[in-house]
């Protein structure tokens, strides 16, 4: 049954459009659900999508690659090796010149529509995201408990840190609190507490600029400072000791637990533990705050994302003509209209949602499988030019400061200048490269090596190809500058 | 028998007894602990889950995560798929497997050693996942459920494990079989598989785990989620809670599934399989070591 549809797929006008998308939550929404029928409605095509568990994506997306039978739009969650690989070969229509065509996705910000091109080549409309997520969290019973402030600065910071640990913030009379929780994490330079602090103490993000060429940022001086501060945090014990180690999925448990007291990370974690303290004590309302940004040695500085998460691609092999991948993009253009948009982040309303006097509230609080009907359909969503669906106004202080962070934090922000350059050397050695320095930067914190360890990794590093990394880097800086 | 009775009566065996139990009863602690705590967990409050490391017993009883499941028709649409697959999945292997390693076994079969050797190399060698995807997409079988079953209805290792077996029957049955007037295909029948009623419990047992526990196979034919398998499902729901580290959110939170849901989603993935054991128990410990123990 399945091949006659997916045979005649490539033919013609399109009146059915298929899909490829991550699936992010437990449930797809079916063939009937409501807001997917209202969406075909609104879009005027019959929507297919292929759903593929997120965990497995990128195999997925190579293999329907390699087979040759696509989809007329794809999901591209980064730019992996797998992707690139496929943007060289010619896999995806180059969309720089058509999208001035379209009322939404002509309005698309140039800034991160450069951050998600490969080159400078736009190859997938990007998926907006918030630019500034990192802070860091704290639980602010505990700053009372032992009579601080919130911390503004990295010398605060510390102070607080310390006292977590020593002043018996949780008054049980033992010593069985710390200060920041770290977990494990997978690359350089894509949020990590440390990614973050570093930023804070004065580094550049993953690149620096010095007389107008790429230096990586793990040789600047900053850098240093902010790496002997953590090994100073992991010395006194005021980080978890099993950072190298810790799963991420369990980065909450200790703070809800009332073990840590702080964690660096994104706004909507803060959000995760203040309701799974609220749902375990209700007195613990407004317990947990955030800091957008410490000040440091360079001022106040965050670490800002790349704007966007993923893009969403036209393979030719399914897209064949340019009339063909016009249709696709009038498709794509009306999905960030403010009805799309709230189809697919909000569901229908009077179903998933009600509007009274122009207040939203949710339906789907104690209904998961409401919210499952439109969840997913937001992986194709690209909020283009802005997010226009509603968000329940929280009348909580942390979701204000959530919301503050986010305009502070578009002035202050530190970009890393190298986002859309995408090197060869890079796809084929990038992630032995990365592990070099990502070693290196656990062993110094705890101790196993000195600086000048970090110095033999550093040359270590050069030699395995980073020399040859940045030449390639810098070559494209220049002739994308 | 004297031996070990006097052996107990000393003190240093009785030492020796006391750390055996100790050391045995410590390893059985540590294999069904976490099952006793993914199955309480189950039944626990969210709030539990979160405040407390390991228990065996919640503090309040409650049955919403199994509400919740059984009132979606994610789960128990999945639970019917893989109900379906493994049960006619395992009928085709066993068929196919046993049809094939029977004539195997017998020597004056032509062109046997080739056939075997074909069989061997492929277990050292496969095409790869790719070169797979492609035939099964050629043979029209994407998004079947046939794409589940047919690509692994023999398994080779299994294959050699039967035709040595079938190889040890003593002939002698087989010759009175056919002076009584019986076919080639009568003695299979009639004297080869009932004689093999061990075997076939045990490697029925190893093909239904097989595909009860594969979610690959359907990650890569199967397209349309209305498909999938309870173990594509189960891993969607127990691997999002690490998402929200790695991926780019919005001011709308991203809500992990609840741990409770979690945990019953695993006692409901695990429990089908689990009832099989027991009724295959007596026949598995003789079919393991079958075809391992000469005459």
């Amino acid at each position: 049954c399945s091949h006659s549809e997916t045979s005649n797929s490539a033919s013609g006008s399109k009146d059915t459009i298929k899909i490829m998308a991550p699936l992010l939550s437990p449930e797809s929404p079916s063939d009937k659900s409501p807001s997917l029928k209202a969406l075909e409605k609104y879009t005027g095509k019959e929507i297919k999508v292929t759903w593929v568990p997120d965990s497995s994506y990128n195999d997925k997306f190579n293999i329907v690659m390699a087979s040759g039978e696509m989809p007329h739009a794809i999901v591209i969650k980064d730019k992996s090796a797998g992707f690139i690989k496929s943007v060289k070969a010619g896999a995806f229509w180059e969309l720089s010149p058509y999208l001035k065509d379209y009322k939404n996705l002509s309005q698309a910000d140039e800034k991160i529509l450069k951050n998600s091109s490969v080159n400078g080549e736009v190859y997938g409309i990007y998926r907006t995201r918030d630019l500034i997520r990192a802070c860091m969290i704290i639980r602010t019973d505990w700053l009372k408990n032992v009579g601080l402030d919130m911390p503004e600065t990295l010398d605060d910071f510390y102070e607080v840190l310390k006292a977590f640990k020593e002043k018996d913030p949780d008054g049980n009379g033992k010593d069985d609190t710390y200060g920041m929780v770290v977990p494990k994490w997978m690359g350089l330079g894509n949020g990590s507490p440390w990614d973050v602090l570093q930023i804070w103490f004065g580094a550049p993000n993953r690149y620096g600029v010095e007389n107008g060429k790429l230096i990586p940022d793990f040789t600047t001086k900053e850098y240093m400072d902010a790496l002997t501060f953590f090994k100073k945090l992991y010395d006194e014990g005021l980080i978890n000791k099993d950072f190298a180690v810790m799963d991420s999925a369990k980065w909450n448990d200790p703070v809800v637990k009332g073990k840590a007291g702080v964690i660096v990370d994104t706004g909507s974690r803060a959000s995760q533990i203040q309701s799974a303290m609220e749902e375990a004590d209700e007195s613990n309302k407004d317990i947990i705050d955030i800091v957008g940004s410490l000040e440091g040695p360079n001022g106040k500085r965050t670490f800002p994302t790349s704007g966007y998460s993923g893009m969403i691609t036209i393979p030719k092999s399914s897209v064949k003509t340019e009339k063909e991948l016009k249709e696709v993009l009038s498709f794509l253009d009306k999905m960030n209209d403010k009805e799309a948009q709230i189809l697919t982040n909000n569901g229908v309303k009077g179903r998933n949602y009600e509007l009274k006097d122009g207040v939203f509230t949710s339906l789907e609080k104690n209904n998961k499988s409401l919210l499952y009907e439109h969840e997913g359909l937001a992986q194709f969503s690209m909020s283009i030019p802005k997010s226009e669906y509603y968000i329940e106004d929280q009348k909580t202080k942390l979701f204000q400061h959530r919301k503050d962070i986010i305009t502070e934090g578009e002035k202050i922000a530190v970009f890393n200048p190298a986002e859309s350059l995408v090197s060869d050397v890079y796809t084929q050695k990038g992630a032995q490269l990365d592990n070099i320095i990502l070693d290196a930067r656990t062993q110094f914190i705890i101790g196993e090596i000195d600086e000048k360890g970090f110095d033999d990794a550093v040359e270590l590093w050069k030699k395995s190809g980073g020399n040859e990394l940045m030449k390639d880097l810098n070559k494209l800086y220049q002739s994308s500058k | 028998m004297a031996e070990i009775h006097t052996m107990h009566n000393t003190k240093a065996g009785r030492v020796f007894d006391v750390c055996n139990i100790l050391f045995l009863g410590g390893v059985g602690a540590i294999t069904i602990l976490p099952f006793l705590y993914i199955i309480a967990g189950s039944f626990a409050t969210e709030a539990e889950l979160a405040q407390r490391s390991f228990f065996i017993f919640p503090k309040t009883f409650t049955l919403d995560a199994y509400k919740y499941v059984f009132s979606t028709p994610t789960f128990l649409r999945s639970m019917g798929v893989s109900i379906f697959i493994t049960v006619v999945g395992t009928a085709v292997q066993l068929f196919f497997t046993f049809t094939m390693a029977y004539p195997l076994a017998k020597r004056h079969v032509k062109g046997r050693n080739l056939l075997l050797n074909l069989v061997i190399f492929s277990m050292l060698f496969s095409g790869g996942m790719i070169p797979t995807y492609l035939v099964v997409k050629s043979l029209g079988l994407l998004d079947t459920y046939w794409a589940l079953i047919l690509p692994m209805a023999i398994n080779p290792f299994n294959l050699i494990i039967i035709k040595n077996f079938f190889q040890q029957l003593p002939r002698e049955l087989e010759e009175s079989a056919k002076i009584d007037g019986c076919s080639e295909i009568g003695v299979f029948w009639r004297i080869a598989l009932p004689l093999s009623k061990p075997v076939i419990a045990t490697f029925a047992l190893f093909y239904a785990v097989g595909i009860w526990n594969d979610f690959f196979h359907a990650l890569l034919y199967i397209n349309d989620s209305a498909k999938w398998p309870l173990q594509m499902v189960l891993r969607q729901v127990t691997i999002l809670s690490d998402l929200t580290a790695t991926n780019g959110d919005t001011m709308q939170n991203a809500v992990p599934p609840e741990q409770g849901i979690k945990l019953a989603v695993i006692v409901i993935a695990t429990l089908p399989i689990l009832a099989v054991y027991p009724f295959l128990q007596k026949h598995f410990a003789k079919g393991m070591l079958i075809g391992s123990v000469k005459g």
